[in-house]
């Protein structure tokens, strides 16, 4: 089909011939070292300004800092959470108006385990970011990755969230030295075997990858909460965020678009996310992380070590830097359209159904005439059988599950007269996850193993399900919709 | 070992892209066929009665669509009155083979096939507008002129709606494109499975939810005759990238295209955000955001010997369409408003979407 392209590329803001060097500063008229957004030339004083001021700025606008507000900074050791300590650091120096008025503190989630590194080369990783992070002088933590998996389900009562035997930090009264901190710091536990198989179990890096972040995701917010902090900071770059529009276009994530980019992501009820490096893009971090002597320490991650090609982030990524290599405005216009959207039907944010693995709005109640539902027809259709394939891959139930002490077990299983005890909830069907999960998570967790999720997705799942039960059974006898 | 079909256990010879489900012939025909009416009763595409133009270019899309509507209407008894509508632009040997494919397909399908000519509608052939304007931007002219003849033609035939082949993965691309350009208007039109409804002719798309490589499939093992119509004028450098994108996406995981179908669907543009309101053409009546038509803006330049004008930011053409202007007595256009014209129904003003006019745009279906 033909393509009306208005005279195509000469529309495009090219890229700016011209180097740095030759330019002089927007701002003092000094000479220029830096060109940031797409052709603002500054010098090295004017871009600190310009950056520090932006990062405020950033924090500012959205308001939803107080004075005196705890803040817990994920910090990964890469160049974006580096820069935003920095930052941070820089704020907190600030005299008077331009001071950040917050108390930070730091958090590494060690992800040792996703890379397949050994205790001893995981350990050593620690004791360099400890060093870094000892640098700031803020409070800092370290935890790892599979304690993700003993988080418990999050309806569950606060009092069954004990702090993790493996999580480690400079606040522990009993340790003064930071070699004995690190020292007790689990690399190896039982859930780090769990978590090794549930990622080899993931049949594609692009739901090994969703799984990662999701795990990550949770532990900051589950450590928050037990650290008593009601914000998180992340690093994410606009650069990132855009690329992970596309990336969640092309997951069937749309709905979470507006979460996954916002500066204050609030699907977590009690904890907000925030992200303040959003409006700067990743080369203007590196030049600032360059330009000011801010150190970083490269680390490999599943995406380092795939090619490009690998999976639906990788892919995403590498295609979005090559068109914002040719076309600079390519990061900001894909930012700028995601902060047009919002998820549909989402006017009344309280009465929100969430998803039991990322939180975010349920986009799985649509009507007839939508592509879930073809997709659906299609595979009962060629299948003559609806769409529970995975059935028999999880009827296997665990017996008798030692981490499963919730007293949420002692419930009923739901199908018969409530008296049985029995713990059904460990095991979760393709069927009942359907009910819980977004259309994203569905495609996530269609590529692994059901049986080795974590808790707190499968409780989540079984406890929503035993409820939407208890509705029905009662419904004719409510006066009034109650969420 | 011959692979089982999954439905009948008869001998297997595909798998479908769509469910990776190895299906026998018969029972892929069935599969698919039976997933149009589904995605056609449940849209609630047609009513009884109704005449219907099926925009048929030769092309494998509209060349199953054509096959497809004309067996789903006699088979479930739509009672629709469907006619075949093809497009000639004029181009000398470009269109011959597809029209001769379209003539193929009626006499085949018996369906009354209408073929409006670009002359018959504009009074310009593209081979004329090419001679006029240079081989650059004729693509403009005829995605623009292509779509609105579509219309005309439409409306030449007394239909109550045009049915276009626009597949899953066309849809996906334009979800992607409309992201990259910024482009929130076509973004949120552009995953709706009838489109136009108020006003203009209601256009629909019964293909939404088929992947490309199925139509392609039917086409191959019902032996459907069709020509394979790309423009012969080379693609948008930037659309490229997005369609390579998705086809990379579609290896790494083969449900991605209806993934993004969802993920258009699940998302709707914030209240706030201001829309460009719809109007009509002054001068013919069609859908346009501005006074004037893409359409009518392109042939207004012609006809004043200025084919440069609506293409870009041509300033100088526009500059001397307003001296023109100024010196003609019954000229009706401002020369401002007929110079902002960029395209005919949905950029927003600049300040609106930032970078909106640093990637360029395409007519959508
Ligand atoms: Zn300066
Ligand atoms: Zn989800
Ligand atoms: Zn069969
Ligand atoms: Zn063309
Ligand atoms: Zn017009």
């Amino acid at each position: 089909m033909c393509q009306v392209d208005e005279e195509g590329i000469s529309l495009l803001e090219k890229k700016p011939s011209f180097g740095a060097s030759s330019r002089d500063c927007m701002k003092c008229g000094d000479r220029a070292v830096v060109i940031a957004r797409i052709k603002d030339a500054f010098c090295r004083s004017c871009f600190l300004t310009y950056f520090v001021h932006r990062f405020r700025a950033t924090f500012g606008k959205a308001k939803v800092i107080r004075d005196g507000d705890k803040v817990l900074l994920a910090f990964s050791g890469g160049q974006c959470s580096s820069a935003m300590v920095s930052l941070v650091k820089r704020g907190l120096d600030q005299s008077t108006h331009k001071k950040l008025r917050f108390t930070p503190a730091l958090i590494y989630i060690d992800e040792g385990v996703v890379t397949g590194q050994s205790k001893e080369e995981r350990a050593t990783t620690c004791q360099k970011i400890s060093d870094i992070m000892k640098e700031t002088g803020f409070p800092w933590y370290i935890a790892s990755l599979e304690e993700a998996l003993e988080i418990p389900a999050q309806n569950s009562s606060p009092d069954t969230c004990q702090a993790g035997s493996s999580f480690h930090s400079n606040q522990d009264p009993n340790t003064d030295e930071l070699a004995g901190k690190l020292e007790g710091l689990c690399l190896e536990t039982e859930h780090t075997q769990r978590c090794r198989d549930l990622l080899a179990s993931a049949k594609s890096l692009t739901a090994k990858q969703d799984l990662v972040s999701n795990l990550r995701n949770r532990l900051l917010v589950h450590k928050a909460r037990q650290l008593g902090y009601h914000k998180v900071a992340v690093g994410d770059s606009g650069t990132r965020l855009s690329s992970g529009i596309l990336a969640n276009l092309a997951k069937g994530r749309g709905a979470s678009i507006p979460v996954a980019m916002a500066f204050a992501d609030d699907r977590w009820s009690d904890v907000t996310i925030l992200r303040p490096m959003r409006e700067f893009t990743t080369k203007e971090i590196v030049m600032y992380n360059a330009l000011f002597n801010v150190d970083s320490l490269f680390q490999p991650t599943l995406a380092t070590m795939a090619g490009d090609y690998a999976s639906i982030d990788t892919l995403t990524e590498t295609f979005i830097n090559e068109l914002q290599t040719n076309f600079p405005s390519t990061v900001s216009t894909v930012f700028r359209t995601g902060e047009k959207m919002c998820t549909a039907g989402s006017d009344d944010p309280d009465a929100v159904r969430r998803c039991s693995m990322c939180k975010s709005a349920l986009d799985t109640s649509v009507g007839i005439s939508s592509a879930l539902s073809a997709t659906r027809f299609s595979l009962h259709i060629s299948r003559k059988e609806g769409s529970s394939t995975n059935e028999n891959s999880c009827k296997a139930t665990k017996p008798d599950d030692a981490t499963c002490t919730d007293s949420s077990s002692e419930q009923c299983c739901g199908q018969g007269d409530g008296s049985c005890h029995s713990n059904q909830m460990k095991s979760v069907s393709a069927e009942s996850l359907s009910k819980t999960l977004c259309y994203g998570c569905q495609v996530t967790v269609r590529d692994m193993d059901l049986n080795l999720l974590p808790s707190y997705i499968v409780e989540e799942s079984a406890k929503i399900e035993r409820r939407s039960r208890m509705r029905d059974e009662i419904k004719d006898f409510l006066l009034c919709e109650e969420s | 070992m011959p692979v089982s079909c999954r439905l009948c256990g008869g001998s297997a010879i595909l798998k479908r892209p769509k469910t990776g489900d190895a299906l026998c012939k018969d029972c892929f025909f069935s599969a698919f066929e039976a997933e149009i009416h589904q995605t056609i009763l449940d849209a609630e595409l047609f009513k009884k009665g109704e005449r219907v133009a099926v925009g048929a270019s030769g092309g494998k899309d509209s060349t199953v669509l054509a096959y497809i509507m004309k067996l789903l209407n006699e088979r479930h008894d739509y009672g629709l009155d469907i006619v075949l509508l093809s497009v000639d632009e004029g181009i000398t040997g470009y269109r011959d083979d597809s029209l001769e494919t379209v003539k193929r397909n009626q006499m085949q399908y018996d369906l009354p096939l209408k073929i409006v000519s670009y002359e018959e509608l504009y009074g310009w052939t593209m081979d004329a507008i090419v001679k006029q304007i240079g081989l650059k931007s004729n693509c403009t002219f005829c995605g623009v002129f292509r779509r609105q003849a579509l219309d005309r033609g439409a409306l030449l035939v007394k239909a109550d709606k045009i049915v276009t082949g626009h597949n899953a993965d066309d849809i996906a691309e334009t979800v992607i494109m409309n992201v990259l350009r910024g482009d929130v208007a076509r973004l949120r039109r552009c995953t709706a499975i009838t489109t136009g409804a108020d006003g203009a002719l209601p256009r629909c798309k019964p293909f939404k939810y088929t992947y490309e490589k199925e139509i392609v499939m039917y086409a191959y093992f019902k032996k459907l005759d069709y020509f394979s119509t790309e423009c012969i004028y080379s693609p948008n450098a930037y659309r490229g990238h997005a369609r390579t994108y998705l086809k990379d996406l579609e290896k790494i995981r083969p449900s991605s295209i209806i993934d993004i179908i969802h993920s258009g669907e699940s998302l709707s543009i914030k209240k706030d955000v201001k829309m460009p309101t719809q109007g009509t053409c002054t001068r013919c009546g069609y859908i346009s955001s501005r006074p004037l038509c893409k359409a009518c803006v392109l042939l207004e330049g012609l006809n004043k010997g200025l084919p440069k004008l609506g293409i870009g930011k041509e300033h100088k053409e526009r500059k001397k369409l307003a001296l023109l202007q100024a010196q003609s007595f019954n000229q009706t256009i401002e020369p401002a408003t007929s110079a902002n014209v960029t395209t005919e129904s949905s950029t927003p003003s600049s300040s609106s979407i930032a970078g909106a006019n640093t990637v360029p745009q395409r007519i959508d279906f």
